[in-house]
């Protein structure tokens, strides 16, 4: 499988979802899982990510890769994301463009870099790095951020597009950082879309967010609101299907509200298929 | 506006995020020119110092509800700046060091260390990555057990909290046993008894049920009894038709 394989409409894997997801007679195409709380574990964790393995397919999705930070890429683990990558047998994996560690303290939040060609000259090499590290496809996803950073001199779908070529990856195309981006900041989302090489896109996120005075915060703490339907609705008549992924990670819900939303999504996906094709 | 190289913003990045929390207005002027919002950059440190918070309150609610929810922001405002999340990518991995501050610090109840401890354990013996076999081919202490002495009955306490009823631990010696159970994969936990210490010993260091109850001057089978009430609860594991 190749870093575009077409897995149909997901949701992420929650601890709060193990024991019910297992017994739910409804069924999410795939599961994404926050690779670092899978990485090393046992107990629930592992139990439930080796029951979910015989059902589904898992993606290893990473916070913490660190892949445009100025620490040196973090040996140990990449060993320990390069075992659930073969635990997986996930066909690629994932993270953000971001830091997320600084000083050898890891933050445990994605932090935005400067839009610039020296940021493009020290990420790239690092993904490929990573990606020749683990062995599988990458792809590489599009943050939230709520202040351009300083020194600036790119913009970020330019900074995003020339990344993902130059490291030839995919990208993970988070629809409601799109949305969320572009009110923050002031700029139509779908002429944004239509600046990236999505052609790339290998899955999609799709998530809530919560206005805030001060911004708009991508909190994945909510439904998936119209507006970025309609954005992913945008995109899918640029791409047609491609695999499609409910995030929620705050104030989670009973699992079947989560799995509406994958039948949203999975509708959408339907419809976005050529006649007499499968999605 | 003069354009920093990476390395100058990563550096000043750190001493805003990492050192000190400092005002958002001191980073806009760390970078002449930059149109930064304060209100915008304050999310980040924001954010920061509330995954510490967050991960450590959820990590350790007994000794937050003892503490008081006053002097608790206030300590936890002193443990950020220790740097807590340190080089474990795992989230929980930023509340792993709060029971060794406490323990530095000398204007703390000397109960609320041990506490801290036991909580700490609860949650290593949850994640614990040893698979427990299920049919050892001789009794065996269960992998993922946890053991630490105290002066406190921390045991007791965690028991009232978990009841509603949180009150400090009295002193008074305790050796804290934690461990997952094989079947619910839940922590289970007790202050050890003569009979879980019986079960630990011949499970640890081999000695047969009949040596034990010679050495002891017990009937055989009140050893074998208490051998299977651990077994049964998961502190041992005994191979099959033997629990």
């Amino acid at each position: 499988m190749s870093s575009t394989t077409l897995l149909g409409a997901g949701i992420g894997l929650r601890r709060e979802f193990f024991e019910d997801l297992l017994a739910s007679e409804r069924r999410p195409d795939w599961l994404e899982i926050v690779s670092e709380n899978f990485m090393g574990v046992g107990g629930r964790s592992r139990w439930a990510l080796e029951e979910c393995l015989g059902r589904w397919p898992v993606i290893p999705h990473g916070v913490n890769l660190n892949i445009g930070g100025p620490d040196p890429l973090d040996e140990a683990y990449l060993e320990g994301l390069s075992e659930l990558v073969r635990r997986t047998d996930a066909p690629f994996f994932s993270d953000h463009f971001c830091y997320s560690r600084l000083g050898g303290v890891y933050l445990h939040e994605l932090l935005p870099l400067p839009f610039n060609e020296e940021v493009i000259a020290h990420v790239v090499p690092r993904i490929r790095a990573v990606r020749d590290r683990v062995g599988r496809p990458f792809l590489l996803e599009n943050p939230s951020y709520y202040e351009v950073m300083p020194g600036s001199t790119l913009d970020e779908a330019e900074v995003l597009t020339r990344i993902v070529e130059e490291a030839d990856c995919g990208l993970l195309l988070d629809v409601n950082n799109v949305y969320v981006n572009a009110q923050n900041h002031g700029y139509d989302p779908v002429a944004f879309l239509d600046r990236l090489p999505l052609e790339r896109v290998g899955y999609v996120h799709l998530a809530g967010h919560t206005p805030e005075p001060e911004a708009i915060i991508d909190t994945h703490g909510a439904a998936v609101p119209e507006p970025v339907w309609d954005l992913f609705a945008a995109l899918l008549e640029r791409t047609g299907p491609v695999s499609a992924l409910v995030e929620w990670d705050h104030d989670i819900p009973p699992l079947d509200v989560v799995l509406d939303q994958a039948d949203r999504a999975r509708a959408l996906l339907t419809a976005a298929a050529p006649a007499g094709a499968e999605s | 506006m003069t354009s920093p190289s990476l390395a100058e913003f990563f550096s000043t990045m750190e001493r805003f995020l990492v050192e000190r929390p400092r005002e958002p207005t001191w980073l806009v002027e760390r970078f002449p020119g930059w149109k930064a919002r304060p209100e915008r950059l304050a999310i980040y440190g924001r954010f920061v110092e509330g995954h510490v918070r967050r991960v450590t309150a959820s990590v350790y609610p007994a000794c937050r509800e003892l503490l008081g929810e006053e002097r608790w922001d206030s300590l936890l405002a002193d443990y950020y700046l220790t740097r807590p999340a340190g080089e474990d990518p795992r989230i929980n991995g930023c509340a792993r060091s709060f029971p060794d501050f406490l323990a530095e610090r000398e204007d703390l109840p000397e109960w609320l260390a041990p506490l801290a401890t036991f909580e700490r354990a609860k949650l290593e013996v949850y994640y614990h990555p040893a698979r427990i076999p299920l049919q050892p081919e001789h009794l065996v202490p269960n992998p993922t057990l946890e053991a630490f002495e105290s002066s406190w009955l921390v045991c007791q306490a965690y028991a009232r909290f978990r009841r509603g009823a949180a009150t400090p631990p009295e002193p008074g010696d305790e050796i804290a046993l934690l461990w997952r159970s094989p079947r619910t994969r839940f922590v289970c936990w007790r202050a050890a008894s003569p009979r879980e210490l019986l079960a630990l010993k011949l499970a640890v260091e081999g000695i047969s049920v009949e040596a034990a109850a010679a050495a002891g001057g017990v009937a055989p089978a009140d050893v074998r009894e208490a051998v299977a009430a651990c077994a049964r609860e998961g502190l041992v594991l005994a191979p099959a038709g033997e629990a």
